[in-house]
């Protein structure tokens, strides 16, 4: 799902990786901290790391899905 | 409340990417889902307690074969193939990611009846798969009308499907983990944990449609009469898979 | 499904299309992009437009393996049918997803839906593109194990030939990248046609239609590779009657 959000708030940070077994990989574009959306709709425990602290992202820890850090969607 | 679902709920239903209108029509939703996913809980607890007590491997094929015939191959490609068609060429640069999202339920679907028909072929019920062409209880659909709605979302709205991933694809999500919480049968246990991630992908699919694209009332009508459909006390119950008569 | 006589005919069958389909697959118009790219001229608007053109093809496939699924009743055919088909399906759209993120990442449009608004990422009926969409589609009208025979044995040869050359010879590493990822993929679908010939097609009626319909499915995706060389090349579109490609049947 990652894939997916990224791309529909036009970040496209996670890529289709250009190798046989086709892994998604988020590349130098992704934003984070400033933009957490991804992990909000992401199912695999455990599957998104932060780099600096090595705790794991999914599911999302509270201080990241706060009010102002939620992308606004209007009609 | 029951725990199985408190911790869903937190880990899974509560965080949000988004804001705005279809976020808050997903939250009105789940709390209309609510009562009938703990009532799920509850009862899938008492499946597998009573399967447990009956002191026989039955139960083990009665799973295998229901789980066969919800999401066997060809009732899977039936099924998720309605999804793709359901976006018109004009709407695709709105909604070619559903289009990419069922490409891959059908492999996930597919993949599903390949472990009930794991569980059938271990457990020794069966030599062969091409086996369960020949059973009943392995082609029977649980609830047809369940079926036959997904089957008409091309005629209905792209994000008509929605409904039934956000409300059936958790109770997916709920069965398997109140059934892994009971059985410690190592078939039960390998099929389940190995599509409890892709349902609870499937369940996020929903979550994520309604809160992305489900923002206009025009948009929401569709999807809020799937699940009035879904939450009708002749709603469709949990397939034997997880517990359910059916 | 009538019991067959013998595996000889069919296993025949799939060799011949194979056969066929390699000879077709020796020589295409995308020989020409390739030797255009060695030759240091491929500028970024040439692999926009080849990246466009070949995600425009690949995405308007959801469209015929929907229509090709809706087609499969329940027990039609054994289950690895199934499998193999929803394993392709989600391939195709891997490699759909590959080509809109390679246009992406080079960012030659800013967005997936700016790619949409493109003229280049444009799908129009009154085109090849159209013309090989539209007959894949048709193959819906018949049994699985023929379409597949159409398609795997016949286009598919093809369009690995062209990628295998492309993912060794393009300059462009990335490019290549791409391309060499997708083979796997796209040679496990030949050889899932030559098993279902193998398997399935059992009456003459088949074995025939399966030849007939692999020449015309072969013969519209030559016609998109030529568009589709020519949009790249920044050529005129083809004229009435300059352009054919052998159709026959026997």
């Amino acid at each position: 799902m990652c894939y997916v959000v990224c791309r529909e708030i036009e970040i496209n940070a996670v890529v289709v990786a250009p190798s046989s077994q086709h892994f998604l990989e988020i590349d130098e574009r992704c934003t984070y901290p400033g933009c957490t959306v991804c992990l909000m709709y992401c199912p695999a425990e455990g599957s998104i790391v932060e780099t600096k602290t090595g705790r794991s992202m999914v599911p999302p820890p509270q201080e990241v899905w706060t009010e102002n850090k939620r992308w606004p969607r209007v009609p | 409340m029951h725990a199985i679902l408190k911790d869903f709920l937190d880990k899974w239903v509560y965080p949000t990417g988004f804001t705005g209108p279809g976020v808050d029509f997903r939250l009105r939703q789940t709390e209309r889902c609510l009562p009938l996913w703990d009532k799920l809980v509850l009862q899938a607890l008492k499946a597998a307690e009573t399967d447990l007590a009956s002191g026989s491997d039955e139960y083990k094929a009665a799973r295998a074969r229901g789980g066969y015939a919800a999401e066997g191959p060809f009732m899977s490609l039936k099924q998720m193939s309605t999804q793709i068609l359901s976006v018109s060429t004009d709407q695709q640069p709105k909604y070619i990611d559903l289009q990419r999202m069922r490409a891959r339920q059908i492999w996930d679907e597919v993949k599903h009846g390949q472990l009930h028909a794991d569980v059938m072929l271990r457990g020794g019920f069966i030599k062969r798969e091409e086996e369960l062409m020949d059973d009943p209880r392995a082609n029977t659909q649980p609830k047809l009308s369940y079926f036959g709605m997904t089957a008409m979302f091309p005629h209905i709205h792209p994000l008509a499907r929605a409904g039934q991933h956000y409300y059936n694809e958790s109770m997916a999500c709920l069965g398997i983990t109140a059934t892994l919480s009971v059985i410690d049968d190592d078939l039960i246990r390998h099929q389940l944990h190995s599509q409890s991630a892709e349902e609870l992908m499937h369940f996020m699919e929903g979550k994520y449609q309604i809160d992305a694209y489900a923002l206009t009332p025009e948009d929401q009508k569709p999807i809020e009469e799937v699940f009035d459909f879904l939450l009708r006390p002749w709603a469709p119950e949990p397939s034997r898979a997880l517990g359910g008569a059916a | 499904m009538p019991a067959s006589p013998s595996a000889k005919p069919r296993a025949a069958l799939a060799a011949q299309l194979l056969q066929q389909s390699e000879q077709e697959a020796a020589v295409t118009p995308m020989d020409a992009v390739i030797e255009f790219a060695r030759a240091g001229k491929f500028t970024n608007d040439h692999c926009f437009r080849l990246l466009a053109r070949l995600w425009t093809l690949k995405r308007m496939l959801y469209y015929v393996y929907g229509g090709w699924a809706q087609g499969i009743n329940l027990n039609d055919y054994p289950p690895g049918v199934a499998y193999l088909f929803g394993k392709q399906t989600y391939d195709e759209s891997t490699q759909e997803m590959q080509y809109c993120d390679e246009i992406l990442r080079r960012r030659l449009v800013p967005t997936q839906r700016a790619l949409f608004a493109h003229p280049y990422g444009q799908f129009a009926i009154a085109t090849r593109t159209g013309a090989y969409i539209f007959c894949l589609r048709a193959l819906a009208n018949y049994p699985h194990h023929i379409r597949i025979a159409a398609l795997n044995l016949g286009a598919k040869v093809i369009e690995l030939s062209w990628t295998e050359r492309f993912a060794k010879l393009l300059p462009d590493e990335s490019l290549c990248a791409v391309f060499h990822s997708q083979l796997a993929e796209t040679r496990s679908h030949i050889l899932m046609g030559r098993h279902q010939v193998e398997q399935y097609i059992h009456k003459d009626i088949d074995i025939e239609l399966a030849k007939r319909l692999c020449v015309e499915t072969k013969r519209d995706y030559l016609f998109f590779l030529e568009e589709t060389a020519r949009f790249v090349l920044g050529m005129a579109a083809e004229k009435a009657g300059e352009v054919t490609v052998q159709a026959d049947i026997d």
